[in-house]
């Protein structure tokens, strides 16, 4: 290995690199996690309120059943296969770091709810599907983990005050899958609310490739004022970004200050790790290694330290993602999102400037090297 | 001849109406094989001679030629271009990197340990009795030792020309002596350029040129 190698230089100075490469991988660990945090939550609250509506998009009058002519319409535009009557209720279901969260119970009636949990791809793990007149429920997987529900198990207000489910139900299936939600059905519901009309809302699947087709034409449906509730993937994804808009503000503040910290930190070690090293440059100058190579050389040991801090740091951000999810969040049926894009460019933000603050100073005094005064010892 | 000096003039703080004159108007030659022997009292201007001659000060006015090349049209880098591959340095205080081995130390100028240098390394270190040191490091040295590390890292690349600013005003006299004998011993090879205010260090040298306030005055060698 060659005496001025960067790598030499590490093996020789381990505690100045080990110190550098700590703090840097510290700081990408902390932020990977606290976007990690984050991205998670907005992601269970997204898959039991925006996901679902990828596949379909509901409608309904408040406080009254849907409206005759409206279903009809519905039924004669040539972008919804099917619309489905359906009441759509919650059950609590809590994300860490967010406000009380609902996730949907759709009630439909028997033969819609298998066609439509073929359609979302949904698999039923254990159990099986409601059967009528029995007030029962099959719920996802997360929300079984969640609410720590078995099957057998029974849940409702009339069981748990604060639970928002109304009534009491027995669980009888759990089943897998990219949305979050439960389903009952809808003729129980009816009945315990002595609803005799059809439709009290509705639930449209549309043609293959058309839900955005479907999608404008609710959005454009008189408002029949303001009763009209329209729930689709744009506006349940618009509503759930307002949600998380505050809290992605907080995180962007968290990020800058944490990026700032790091690497004026950094930018201090490596000054006076530098300035400690003054003989040493100016010797080198002095026999003949340009100012130019010196700073390359300082340069690169900079980059390699904030790049394996950095490396260290997404490995060690995917371990203690992996601990927190097999621990911690997995159980309470909310995993994680252990891996992103986002979180990449975010904590790359930290050897960046780390590079940049670290660098500045360095090369300004190796610009202004005066390898004389050094051999002279005036500074 | 190898290295020039015309009409070297160095002016400090001519900005500053504070103006010293650490050189008036010198010129200085030296031929390839010869070593001499720069005194002069402190202050005199020895090491600002020293650093114009081996291009890293520009003088205020006059000129180095070295070979073919005048340091005046030639670049900052093209001068270190040239100190690395055809001058050796030794200065007062040895300079040795702190965190590197005896060995990589000798080998900073070359930035290689390719076998043939390594093994050339050694035969210096040898040669200033010191091989069995080239793995530890320079805090784990004496003074004396120190400065041979130094001494070999000027010698590793068979410099045309080797510049040695006090050498030996860190060491005692035993030391001193020791140190110069294998400076001189490349003395076929190299032209050697030793500035000092000890007398008794220049015993061999073939010239000895007197520095006084700025101004140089031949001398005529007492020991030959
Ligand atoms: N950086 C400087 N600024 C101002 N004056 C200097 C500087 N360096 C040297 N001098 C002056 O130049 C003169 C010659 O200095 P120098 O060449 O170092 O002498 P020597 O090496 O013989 O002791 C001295 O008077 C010294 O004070
Ligand atoms: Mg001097």
């Amino acid at each position: 290995m060659n005496p001025l190698s960067i790598i030499r230089y590490y093996l020789n100075n381990k505690k100045r690199f080990i110190s550098i490469v700590i703090v840097i991988a510290l700081s990408v660990l902390l932020l990977y996690t606290i976007q990690m945090l984050l991205k998670s939550t907005d992601h269970a609250a997204y898959v039991v309120s925006v996901e679902p509506k990828k596949f379909f998009s509901s409608v309904g009058i408040n406080e009254t059943v849907l409206d005759k002519d409206i279903v009809n319409d519905l039924k004669k535009q040539n972008f919804a296969e099917k619309v489905l009557p359906a009441a759509v209720v919650k059950t609590n279901f809590t994300i860490s770091f967010s406000p009380p969260q609902g996730a949907p119970i759709f009630m439909l009636k028997e033969n819609d709810i298998h066609q439509l949990m073929g359609r979302m791809n949904l698999k039923l793990v254990k159990g099986n599907l409601p059967k009528p007149g029995r007030h029962e429920v099959i719920i996802h997987r997360n929300i079984s983990n969640n609410k720590k529900l078995k099957i057998g198990d029974k849940v409702g207000s009339k069981l748990d005050k604060d639970e928002w489910l109304e009534g009491e139900y027995e669980v009888v299936g759990i089943f897998e899958g990219s949305s979050v939600l439960g389903f009952s059905l809808l003729d129980d519901y009816m009945n315990d609310k002595h609803i005799r009309y059809e439709y009290i809302d509705a639930v449209i699947i549309p043609k293959k490739n058309k839900l955005e087709a479907l999608n404008n034409y609710l959005e454009s449906l008189p408002s029949h004022d303001g009763k009209l509730w329209i729930s689709t993937y744009d506006s349940t994804k618009r509503s759930l970004e307002n949600v998380m808009e505050s809290v992605y503000m907080l995180l962007t503040t968290v990020n800058i200050m944490v990026i700032a910290i790091v690497s004026i930190c950094i930018g201090f070690l490596c000054y006076i790790y530098f300035y400690q090293r003054r003989n040493e440059f100016g010797l080198l100058n002095a026999i003949g290694y340009t100012r130019q190579q010196i700073i390359n050389r300082a340069f690169a040991e900079v980059c390699g330290m904030n790049i394996i801090g950095f490396i260290l740091g997404l490995i060690l951000s995917m371990i203690v993602g992996n601990l927190l999810n097999i621990f911690l969040f997995a159980p309470k049926g909310q995993p994680l999102q252990l891996w992103d894009f986002d979180y990449i460019t975010k904590t790359f933000c930290i050897p960046l400037f780390s590079i940049l603050f670290g660098i500045i100073p360095v090369w300004r005094m190796l610009k202004r090297l005066n390898p004389i005064a050094i051999i002279e010892g005036v500074v | 001849m190898i290295i020039e000096g015309k009409e070297l003039t160095l002016v400090y703080g001519i900005d500053k109406d504070d103006e010293t004159y650490a050189l008036k108007n010198v010129n200085i030659k030296l031929t390839e094989g010869e070593m001499v022997g720069i005194i002069g009292p402190s202050g005199s201007g020895k090491s600002s001679l020293l650093y114009i001659l081996s291009g890293m000060k520009t003088p205020t006015t006059g000129n180095v030629f070295y070979k073919d090349m005048v340091f005046g049209s030639i670049s900052d880098n093209e001068r270190a271009k040239i100190r690395k591959q055809e001058f050796g340095f030794i200065f007062q205080r040895h300079f040795l990197i702190d965190y590197l081995s005896v060995i990589d130390n000798v080998l900073v100028t070359s930035n290689s340990k390719e076998d043939a240098m390594v093994s050339k390394a050694m035969t210096i270190l040898e040669k200033l009795n010191i091989k069995q040191l080239s793995r530890r490091r320079p805090y784990e040295l004496s003074g004396g030792q120190r400065q041979r590390v130094a001494i070999a890292r000027a010698l590793i690349n068979n410099p045309k020309v080797i510049f040695a600013d006090e050498p030996t005003a860190s060491l005692d006299h035993k030391n001193a002596m020791e140190v110069m004998s294998v400076i001189e011993e490349y003395k076929q090879n190299s032209t050697i350029l030793i500035v000092t205010h000890d007398r008794s260090i220049l015993q061999n040298s073939d010239r000895v040129i007197s520095v006084w306030d700025g101004c140089i005055k031949e001398e005529v060698n007492q020991y030959k």
